[in-house]
């Protein structure tokens, strides 16, 4: 993604509107700068990034769109992949050994007795490796010094000045307090994405079919990690352009000041989306769930089986999209929704369990990222299950409180199996008696799914 | 460089923090007299073994951009070295700072390398600093 001083210069405020200038894709003197660029990068192939970001620079020469250059530079270098030469040693290992001898001349003085020359061939004699070798190699930890080994995808100049215009929009929201979003169809695979890039967002669907959605924006107050989240967001925003009717506005507010400006997108902009319909995908920590859940318990040590879900839940006025679903073997009405909750701030997570709360949704587990600043303490008087975790979620405590939970909600089980009755009942008591906080409420919740 | 290499020649026993003006640079510096260099992209490990080493006389000069400006103390360098004059008032006297410390002995020496005729001539022209607050030889 763009940098934010290559957006910036593009941002156009009119009134209290914002504005982002593209640039035309078939224009024939941009499509020009476009190939060069992509030529001159295919050229770059095995070379370091220094040496492209360089070779930029040169283009750039004292031209008036260099930012419109480099930002092109920026899309091709971001699609591509670098990668670090390999070394002996690790670098900074190298840099220990050759910087005891520092500072090194080319001719030796009084004081320097060794020249660089002897202490580099010293140094890679005893490594086994050539003192140029050695040389290259001091920083090759460097994204700098990382070589061009796959110039990513075949651009095409208009396909390049196209993705382009996309970042650029993008870019726009890396300011956003909020977006409203109303989609009218075809919009399966948006909250896919929503849930892949863990955006906070609340939905409610419209008379007459289609959503809306309300997704808080970086600089809302409530987010914490706001460089993380605001690029998660932007991130996000091709999916829309997988929808076929929408309407977007945004709330910006940009660097230059003038306050809260409002960005709109609808589906007639001619921005394209890259991102594939209906793949497989899945963001990191779901997918660590789930494989951690397959290794761990799996179908055959206990009775439940995971699945993925984006199934759309409607909970009363909003809609709820949990990431996945256990089902019991041995009865399958007897299920417990898992949602990873990974961005939040507490009154959305608060709202969010008013509304598990509020359409008697028991069967709904919230397993949630624990920020940095805010406490569980905070959710002392939040009388649904939320199972905090500070880098993923402890699968032995979800699993407990799966159990705790499923035999709240749907009764004792009811199997004939006395090898998984036994041993469940440890497991109960071990969950009562756990230290959660957060949890402290259980009683007060209705019981009334079964 | 020519006027860089000199200065390390002839401060051979002192410990010296040597300044640039960009990240480019200060690597450059590091290959090519095999010293050390702290930057952005230096990681919290190595940068504290690099400042240990530095305090420990491990190392003898350390080469860094403009992340040793300011909040991290390096009493033990004698000798501080700023390549070009770009620099503000402000980043002086904290440069000045890094070196200038509350332990014997209270001298240090600051040399800042400047390109004739270019405008770094009037920006340090232009910075006065008061001979009282700022004792060292320019």
């Amino acid at each position: 993604m763009l940098t934010s001083e290559l957006i910036r210069p593009r941002l156009r405020m009119h009134g209290s509107t914002l504005h982002v200038e593209m640039v035309h894709e078939q224009d024939p003197s941009l499509q020009q700068t476009a190939q060069d660029l992509i030529s001159l990068f295919h050229h770059h192939r095995s070379q370091s990034q220094a040496a492209w970001e360089e070779a930029v620079r040169a283009y750039e020469g004292a031209g008036v769109d260099y930012v419109l250059i480099r930002g092109l530079a920026k899309v091709l270098a971001d699609a591509a992949t670098f990668t670090p030469l390999s070394t002996p040693l690790p670098p900074a290992t190298l840099r220990e050994r050759v910087f005891e001898y520092g500072p090194v001349f080319g001719t030796p003085d009084l004081f320097h007795a060794t020249t660089r020359e002897e202490v580099l061939g010293e140094v890679a004699d005893a490594l086994g490796v050539a003192p140029v070798e050695l040389d290259a190699l001091l920083f090759a930890d460097r994204g700098a010094s990382y070589r061009l080994t796959e110039t990513g995808p075949a651009w095409t100049p208009a396909g390049l000045l196209a993705r382009y215009n996309l970042e650029l929009a993008r870019g726009a929201l890396y300011w956003a307090s909020h977006i409203t979003i109303e989609v009218a169809s075809n919009y399966k695979d948006l909250w896919k994405y929503i849930k892949l890039f863990k955006l906070m967002f609340w939905a409610e669907p419209k008379r007459g079919g289609g959503y809306r959605i309300d997704l808080d924006g970086p600089i809302s107050p409530f987010v914490s990690s706001t460089l993380r989240y605001g690029r998660q967001l932007a991130a996000f925003l091709p999916a829309l352009f997988l929808c076929d009717q929408w309407r977007m506005h945004a709330y910006v507010h940009p660097p230059q000041g003038r306050g809260e400006m409002l960005y709109r997108l609808d589906h007639t902009c001619s921005l394209h989306s890259h991102f594939k319909r209906s793949g497989e995908f899945d963001s990191r920590l779901e997918a660590d769930f789930a494989r951690e859940f397959e290794q761990k318990v799996g179908d055959k040590r206990g009775h439940w089986h995971l699945t993925r879900e984006s199934e759309v839940l409607l909970l009363g006025d909003t809609v709820m999209v949990p990431d996945f679903v256990l089902t019991d073997t041995g009865d399958a009405n007897r299920r417990i929704l898992v949602e990873l909750v990974g961005f939040w701030h507490p009154n959305y997570l608060r709202r969010k369990v008013e509304k598990v709360r509020a359409a008697q949704c028991a069967h709904l587990l919230l397993l949630v990222y624990k920020g940095l600043n805010v406490t569980e303490e905070a959710f002392q008087d939040v009388a649904s299950e939320v199972i905090f975790f500070q880098h993923k979620p402890v699968l032995k405590e979800v699993m407990e409180t799966v159990e705790t939970m499923a035999e709240r909600v749907y009764g004792p089980r009811r199997t004939s199996e006395h090898t998984s009755k036994k041993r469940r009942r440890p497991k109960r008591s071990g969950a009562g008696n756990a230290p959660r906080a957060s949890t402290t409420g259980n009683s007060t919740i209705s019981a009334s799914e079964a | 460089m020519a006027a860089l290499e000199a200065l390390l020649r002839e401060h051979a026993g002192d410990r010296i923090l040597v300044f640039t003006e960009s990240n480019a640079v200060a690597y450059t510096i590091a290959r090519q007299y095999l010293v050390p260099v702290i930057s952005h992209e230096t990681g919290v490990a190595e940068r504290k073994h690099i400042l240990d080493a530095f305090q420990e006389g491990h190392y003898r000069v350390v080469v860094t951009s403009r992340v040793l400006n300011e909040g991290v103390d390096v009493p033990e360098a004698k000798v501080a070295i700023v390549l070009g004059g770009g620099a503000s008032k402000r980043e002086y006297l904290q440069r000045l700072g890094r070196i200038l410390r509350k332990k014997e002995p209270l001298q240090a020496l600051l040399i800042e390398v400047l390109v004739r005729n270019t405008i770094e001539e009037g920006k340090v022209q232009r910075r006065y600093v008061p001979r009282e607050t700022a004792d060292v030889d320019q």
